[in-house]
């Protein structure tokens, strides 16, 4: 008999009423790293602009676990699928597990205030498989890798539950895309990779929703059932296996996309919520600078004890100090809600016009107190692969752009911004 | 519209070879980044279906959004269907003169790697991005341990083609 430690649990949830964990999971969210994601926010300062936005990475990450759990459950219902998997009885416990976890700790490695803090990592190392133009800096996923190996890896591991059919954080790290992982034998995992980090992957259509719920609007909204109902196996045209949406649920596949723009220009896109991401980035690394921490950034996620020493800060541990005004003037604009003034705006792609303008409006507030938002669009929002559509029965495969109109039509938001301190106007 | 550097090198492949697929523009841009070294600072990531960086497909459907490059639907299998780049008259016009060695770069690669299938590509740029892993991690980069690792992300191909393939490259000198 099952000890009360043993004991699976439910734990409430807005989008999915209930999400159940076995014991393995149990631990890992009573772990105090990811308790840390409870003082985690979503979305940053978003709740200076829609006051609900307090939800955290905590209850998003666990409803990542249960989306990509959901949607596996009904990818594996299919024999085809199964098959291409190479997944039998046995494998497809062991398969969920491996999951389910990567999915839980996905986000383990946000710093304060999510990707806002960004700003504050270290850049790459010489050598590191990342580095392309040498300007690319650490990322939350670095870190959340790093988290995994580091400090989750007897958890993982060793666990009594998973005894019978032992899993890898080697295999966690490939489903989240690490580069430093050898496959051996485990290339069918590549596929299920799609469900972290695709083009309707767990994560997204978990964040849609709950973003939608939090905040009170209405534009990430599509049908989750039949959206879990429709994902299937296709072909890309080169007869790659890929994650595809059922022919019958082209209409899932055009709302999940629609949400997801609507959700980008109408909310991460606002205008008040990207100026705060500039003061928190700079407040952040006010108060690191504070703390003693060189140059105002993290430490790189590269031992244990550098993932100990930055799991440390959190949402509460800045705010506090933020509070106590070691925030810089940045910290004053959060704490009096004194956000820089946006004074102009360009839509669409840049032109030589476009940078024209915005030329004369550095030399006008040259020395003052100004910020450019750029690429807004290339921050969060992709356009990213088309969603492959599969009829499995005549094997047929097309892009949903094909055959949506709508889908076609939606361009990329671009948009620049220009922003001027209050007091310099 | 203002064409950066990545969008220019977009341009001028289009131009020279017309009906490149979506996938097929991917992989070429994958070799020149990572064969050749050109400054296109894509961040691309393994899947099953090769080397992909959001960022390319984002600079590609700036050009079709903009009406520079044309996206025609074509048939490749039984009513499957797929995207051919095709360049427009606004795109000729836009063409610019990128430097010397870029254009030799380009048409290297075009000349090596144009006239194969999207399937070929994906399968060569799938063992080009395994190699350079390897000779990065500083793993036993043999042709064996590196066709077994193409296998299991590409499981339709058999050791053996994908063992010709490698061959190829070797012989090209696009493997390091």
């Amino acid at each position: 008999m099952n000890s009360e430690h043993d004991k699976p649990i439910k734990i409430r949830d807005p989008i999915y009423g209930f999400i159940e964990l076995d014991s393995q999971e149990k631990e890992i969210i009573n772990n105090k790293y990811f308790q840390r994601l409870r003082r985690i926010k979503q979305l940053s300062l978003t709740e200076m602009v829609y006051p609900g936005a307090c939800h955290t990475r905590f209850e998003h990450s666990l409803g990542v676990m249960q989306m990509a759990s959901d949607m596996f459950d009904n990818l594996v219902k299919h024999n085809r699928n199964k098959e291409i998997l190479k997944l039998d009885q046995y494998s497809i416990k062991r398969t969920k597990k491996i999951l389910r976890i990567a999915a839980l700790l996905h986000d383990i490695g946000h710093s304060p205030f999510s990707h806002a803090g960004e700003n504050t990592m270290e850049l790459l190392p010489e050598g590191h498989l990342d580095l392309v133009t040498g300007t690319e800096k650490y990322d939350h996923e670095h870190y959340s890798k790093a988290a995994i190996k580091f400090l989750f890896r007897d958890i993982i591991e060793d666990h009594p539950l998973v005894e019978n059919y032992p899993i890898s954080v080697d295999e966690v790290l490939l489903l989240l895309g690490d580069k430093t992982v050898r496959l051996r034998g485990r290339g069918n995992l590549m596929i299920l990779k799609e469900l972290i980090s695709g083009q309707f992957d767990a994560d997204r259509a978990d964040y849609l929703l709950r973003d939608s719920l939090h905040l009170g609007v209405n534009y990430g909204i599509y049908d989750k059932s039949r959206l879990i109902s429709c994902v299937t196996l296709g072909e890309s045209e080169t007869g790659s296996f890929v994650l595809a949406i059922e022919e019958g649920g082209l209409n899932i596949a055009e709302s999940l996309v629609i949400a997801r723009y609507q959700m980008f220009s109408q909310v991460y896109f606002h205008k008040v919520r990207r100026i705060f991401d500039y003061h928190v980035s700079n407040t952040l690394s006010e108060i690191l600078k504070y703390l003693g921490l060189k140059n105002g950034i993290f430490l790189p996620p590269t031992s244990k004890e550098n993932m100990i020493k930055y799991f440390e800060f959190d949402d509460w541990s800045i705010q506090g100090l933020l509070k106590d005004g070691k925030g810089g003037k940045h910290g004053d604009h959060i704490l009096c809600r004194t956000p820089y003034k946006k004074i102009a705006e360009w839509r669409g792609d840049m032109t030589e016009s476009i940078e024209n303008e915005i030329k004369s409006y550095e030399n006008k507030y040259s020395g003052k107190n100004y910020f450019l938002d750029k690429n807004v669009s290339t921050k969060w929002y992709k356009l990213d692969k088309d969603i492959i559509i599969s009829s499995n029965e005549t094997e047929k495969y097309y892009p949903l752009s094909m055959k949506s109109q709508l889908i076609k039509a939606i361009g990329q938001p671009n948009v620049t911004r220009f922003y001027v301190a209050r007091e310099d106007l | 519209m203002k064409i950066d550097y990545n969008k220019k090198v977009m341009l001028k492949i289009v131009n020279e070879k017309s009906n490149l697929g979506k996938t097929s523009m991917m992989k070429i841009m994958f070799i020149l980044q990572q064969v050749f070294s050109m400054k296109l600072g894509y961040n691309f990531n393994i899947y099953t279906y090769g080397p992909y960086a959001s960022k390319v497909t984002d600079d590609l459907e700036m050009l079709i959004y903009n009406n520079f490059v044309d996206a025609e639907t074509y048939e490749y299998k039984d009513s499957s269907m797929a995207y051919r780049l095709k360049i427009t008259e606004q795109g000729k016009d836009s063409i610019d003169m990128l430097t010397l060695d870029d254009e030799r770069k380009i048409s290297k690669v075009l000349t090596v790697f144009g006239n194969k299938t999207a399937k070929e590509l994906e399968l060569d740029s799938t063992i080009i991005y395994t190699n350079n892993i390897y000779a990065k991690s500083n793993w036993d980069q043999t042709r064996e341990e590196i066709v077994k690792d193409v296998y299991e992300l590409k499981p339709r191909f058999t050791i053996e083609t994908i063992q010709s393939a490698y061959d190829s490259l070797e012989e090209e000198g696009m493997l390091s």
